[in-house]
């Protein structure tokens, strides 16, 4: 229970500075703030797709472009805010069928391919088209969210903010169930999974939805953000770049690694030009030091570190995972068989050791 | 009917620098299984130094600085692959395709970092003069293209496919581990695989940007239209990339010529690769490729 | 009619090369059926044409009773065959939990949205689930196990984790390519005792395996395979007994006590 507690205790923190932030910052930085929170939601639907299911994107600012425009649309039509994120989220959903399905026999790459050219289709031409665009947003004004005012930057963080851990909660769920175990499975073996009647096609497909549901959903925020009908090259192939590397960078396989991510490099573009450096140029450097370094982004590289720290403090304790057969049943063989092995005195208060040495009656 | 000649003429144009590229993407595929995103970017930092450094600074004459933009094209793919790409292989197809990403990221924000965000005119070893016939012409220049590009192609179809040296690429493609022990060189097949496709990155960003001067990012979305006609021969086949690219060339000209709607080539070519996917999809495909991928 | 499983016909090429030709093949219910040869003789093979992973050039088969040769391998294993691999294929990943969790799969009692809205169901078909994973874990001796990445393990454990999840879906006709190997003496000795144990009559086993000590002491009856063909088939005396098995297999790769 108290490990438990422990491990709830970043996120614990993480939400209380969130909710604190607009109150004790200046109104000029809770723009960055909704920024940040919609550069979680699209690092998160690429944490879903491409951490989980390891389907790679290179097209999902199209996605978000469709949620800006799509969702400019339909809350100049007066539709209530919070049934625009519904309507956009589905339609993207429905969207990415067309990319995922012709891609699904064909491993590796094509997916990625695919996601590349319709991002170019989509920044050439089906951003310019009129019934897309021609919405001036700042015609629309701020619109309320059940009741709560988003004029100001603070209120519409703290929208975009609840709907970021409504998001959060619901991929947590999923990564505690079925579905989600599908998911890796499918990109950890296929063949496995199929083995144990996993249908692949709709495993992945389910996975590319989701992704471009909540990628949209973003785009709705952004639009509201904006009050303005912004370019089609804002949501084009070097955007789509951009938005991979934020939970490349965070941490791909886990949700806390897109918050990171995200909130990096919403804050990082008034940072880089301040020091005058541009900011896909640091991007690109992160994305190429985060892969050197083989670990799963930054949140990675902190879990390393602070269990290297920890094997350090309590003497290197890492215990190594020894056979299936129980050791009378070796025994009576006449082979010696721990079932664990510690290369170094037992540490003090680690769980992992407590159950190994209560179920199987010592350790060696 | 001229209109159609003059745009098929311009198709076959563009479809010889898609070709180009194409040609490097499975040429540096066929060695590392790495499809590289960071082409684009390569071929446009070489040519860059081709116009600022090797003509503008140092005023060398333009074949030569021509010939020392393939050099640098070369060293950049050699530096690519030993420094970023090579160390990361085994890691997957994700990370080799995150590395490519981050690359690309790398030297086309380089490209304005160091020479400023202008569309410079690039000048070729061709002139511009134009050949007429059949009431349409061709220049000198995208004439050249089109003998560059039959002259590389021709010449690594018959490398990769008919001597050692391509068997040894599958080899050191297949199992890097293994070709080593039955003693080839493989760091220096590697080295020189990628050399290539650097040099021929820079060769279509000259080609290419000297026609069009366009933004630093334009041959990326070149790349896109390259990769589409890789896909046609599965990154494994130069002829089919080289007649992929012509015929994405050409629809893609003859598209934005009739349609007169700008950016619906874009559409085009994606439409056109959800077919072809399509019609794979149909064919035969293997399962158990979990073992053997890596 | 749970766990039977016949092929007849069976034919498979590649690229001219024929690896299994015209192979009869028959597993009643509740047996424990060996499959044998040497290196090469077309036992994976078989497994893939069986199981779907490769569409055979001619032949049939049936699975309890229904004629499967059309059927997507996925759709075969919600229909009662589960297969292992002939180099372990595990969540590598995943948890040893994570991975048994997912032999549930096909009896998992909640969609995907219920998961994600964490419904009653949800957690009553988790609950299930994980119940239902520890009794399996608790049979093969992983339980202490349970919570280490399946990545990290030796070898033979792995071997034994993949057993369990293919256990843990409950298969009527459970195909096991080489479960053995990889293991020392020990575990392979308590791997051929847990095999007869778990084996309570409701499904059948197809084994490939190069132990062949183990096969004749596990197995009710035995097929041996040679080029791609059938060359004998019956009882373990039977096939001890049999002189052109002698000559074929035994005498030239295994010592046989």
């Amino acid at each position: 229970m108290k490990a438990r507690l422990r491990s709830r205790l970043p996120v614990l923190a993480a939400g209380l500075v969130a909710v604190a932030f607009p109150f004790v910052t200046s109104p000029g930085k809770h723009f960055y703030a909704v920024l940040a929170v919609i550069y979680s939601l699209v690092a998160l639907s690429l944490v879903v797709l491409t951490g989980w299911t390891g389907q790679i994107s290179l097209g999902h600012a199209a996605f978000l472009g469709l949620g800006v425009y799509a969702g400019q649309r339909f809350l100049h039509a007066g539709v209530p805010f919070p049934v625009v994120l519904v309507i956009v989220g589905l339609a993207s959903a429905a969207l990415s069928l067309v990319l995922a399905v012709p891609s699904l026999r064909l491993r590796g790459v094509y997916l990625a391919i695919v996601t590349l050219a319709f991002g170019a289709a989509c920044e050439r031409y089906i951003f310019k088209l009129g019934f897309l665009r021609g919405q001036l947003a700042s015609t629309v004004g701020r619109p309320s969210f059940f009741g709560i005012s988003t004029a100001s930057d603070r209120n519409l963080y703290l929208v975009a903010l609840a709907v970021l851990v409504v998001a959060l909660a619901a991929v947590a769920n999923l990564r505690r169930s079925d579905l989600g175990r599908v998911f890796l499975a499918v990109r950890d073996a296929e063949d496995a999974a199929t083995a144990l009647g996993v249908n692949l096609a709709r495993s992945k497909v389910t996975a590319f939805a989701i992704s471009a549901a909540m990628a949209a959903t973003a785009g709705v925020f952004y639009a509201v953000l904006f009050q303005a009908t912004p370019a089609p090259s804002q949501f084009g192939v070097l955007q789509s770049l951009f938005l991979l590397a934020l939970p490349v960078v965070g941490g791909l396989e886990n949700p806390a690694g897109a918050v990171v991510g995200g909130t990096l490099f919403a804050f990082a573009q008034p940072v880089c030009n301040a020091f005058g450096l541009r900011l896909f140029l640091v991007t690109g450097l992160l994305v190429i030091f985060v892969v050197l370094s083989r670990s799963d982004g930054l949140t990675g590289l902190v879990r390393r570190f602070v269990k290297g720290f920890g094997d350090a403090v309590h003497g290197e304790a890492r215990a190594r995972y020894g056979s299936f057969v129980p050791e009378s049943a070796a025994a009576s063989n006449g082979a010696p068989h721990p079932r664990v092995r510690l290369d170094a005195p037992l540490p003090a208060g680690s769980c992992l050791v407590v159950r190994l040495a209560a179920s199987s009656g010592g350790v060696s | 009917m001229s209109q159609l000649l003059n745009y098929v003429v311009a198709g076959l144009s563009i479809g010889a620098i898609y070709a180009l590229m194409s040609i490097g993407v499975v040429v540096i595929y066929r060695i590392s299984r790495v499809v590289n995103l960071a082409h684009g970017a390569m071929g446009i930092f070489a040519t860059f130094v081709f116009h600022y450094e090797l003509v503008g600074r140092l005023g060398l004459p333009v074949p030569v600085a021509f010939v020392g933009a393939l050099g640098v094209g070369a060293a950049l793919g050699v530096f690519v692959e030993r420094a970023l790409v090579g160390p990361v292989r085994r890691d997957g197809i994700l990370a080799t395709l995150v590395m490519t990403v981050g690359i690309l990221l790398v030297l086309t924000e380089l490209t304005v970092q160091f020479w400023g965000p202008d569309q410079p005119v690039i000048r070729s070893i061709f002139s511009d003069r134009t050949i007429r016939f059949a009431g349409t012409g061709v220049t000198v220049h995208q004439l050249g293209t089109a003998v560059f590009v039959a002259a590389l192609g021709a010449g690594l179809y018959v490398l990769l496919n008919r001597t050692r040296y391509g068997r040894a690429i599958e080899a050191i493609a297949m199992d890097p581990g293994a070709a080593r022990i039955v003693g080839l060189p493989v760091r220096r097949i590697t080295t020189v695989t990628w050399a290539i496709g650097g040099a021929s990155a820079a060769l279509a960003g000259m080609l290419y940007i000297h026609l069009n001067t366009l933004e630093q990012f334009s041959l990326t979305f070149v790349l896109i239209s390259s990769l589409v006609a890789a896909v046609l021969g599965g990154f494994n086949s130069l002829p089919l990339a080289v007649a992929g690219s012509l015929a994405v060339g050409v629809s893609f000209s003859l598209a934005q010529g009739y349609l007169n709607d700008p950016g619906i080539g874009d559409l085009i070519v994606f439409a056109a690769l959800l077919v072809v996917l399509l019609v794979f999809r149909s064919g035969k495909t293997t399962a158990l490729d979990t073992v053997s991928e890596f | 009619m749970s766990g039977s499983l016949s092929a007849c016909g069976l034919t498979t090429r590649f690229a001219g090369v024929v690896a299994l030709h015209e192979v009869d093949l028959e597993v009643r219910p509740g047996e424990i059926v060996g499959l044998i040869g040497p290196n090469g003789a077309g036992k994976t093979t078989c497994f893939n044409s069986l199981t779907g992973f490769i569409t055979p050039n001619e032949g049939t088969v049936v699975l309890n009773g229904e004629d499967v040769t059309r059927i997507p391998p996925a759709e075969r294993a919600r229909r009662g065959m589960v297969r292992t691999f002939q180099q372990v294929v595990l969540f590598k990943h995943l948890s040893v939990r994570e991975n048994l969790l997912l032999g549930r799969h096909i009896h998992y009692g909640a969609n995907g949205l219920q998961g994600v809205l964490r419904t009653r169901r949800a957690r009553a078909a988790e609950r299930g689930a994980e119940e239902h994973v520890e009794a399996i874990a608790e049979r093969c001796g992983l339980s202490p196990l349970l919570d280490a990445p399946a990545g990290d393990l030796p070898y033979g454990t792995q071997r034994m984790v993949e057993v369990a999840r293919a256990l843990a879906a409950e298969p009527s006709v459970l195909l096991l390519d080489e479960p053995g190997a990889g293991m020392d003496p020990t575990e392979s000795d308590y791997f051929g005792d847990l095999l007869l144990r778990i084996h309570d009559g409701n499904h059948s086993v197809v084994l490939i395996e190069h132990d062949v000590p183990m096969v004749l002491r596990v197995c009710d009856r035995i097929y041996v395979l040679q080029f791609g063909k059938l060359i004998a088939q019956g009882t373990p005396d039977e096939i001890r007994a049999n002189a052109a098995v002698r000559e074929a297999y035994f005498g030239s790769t295994v010592e046989v006590a």
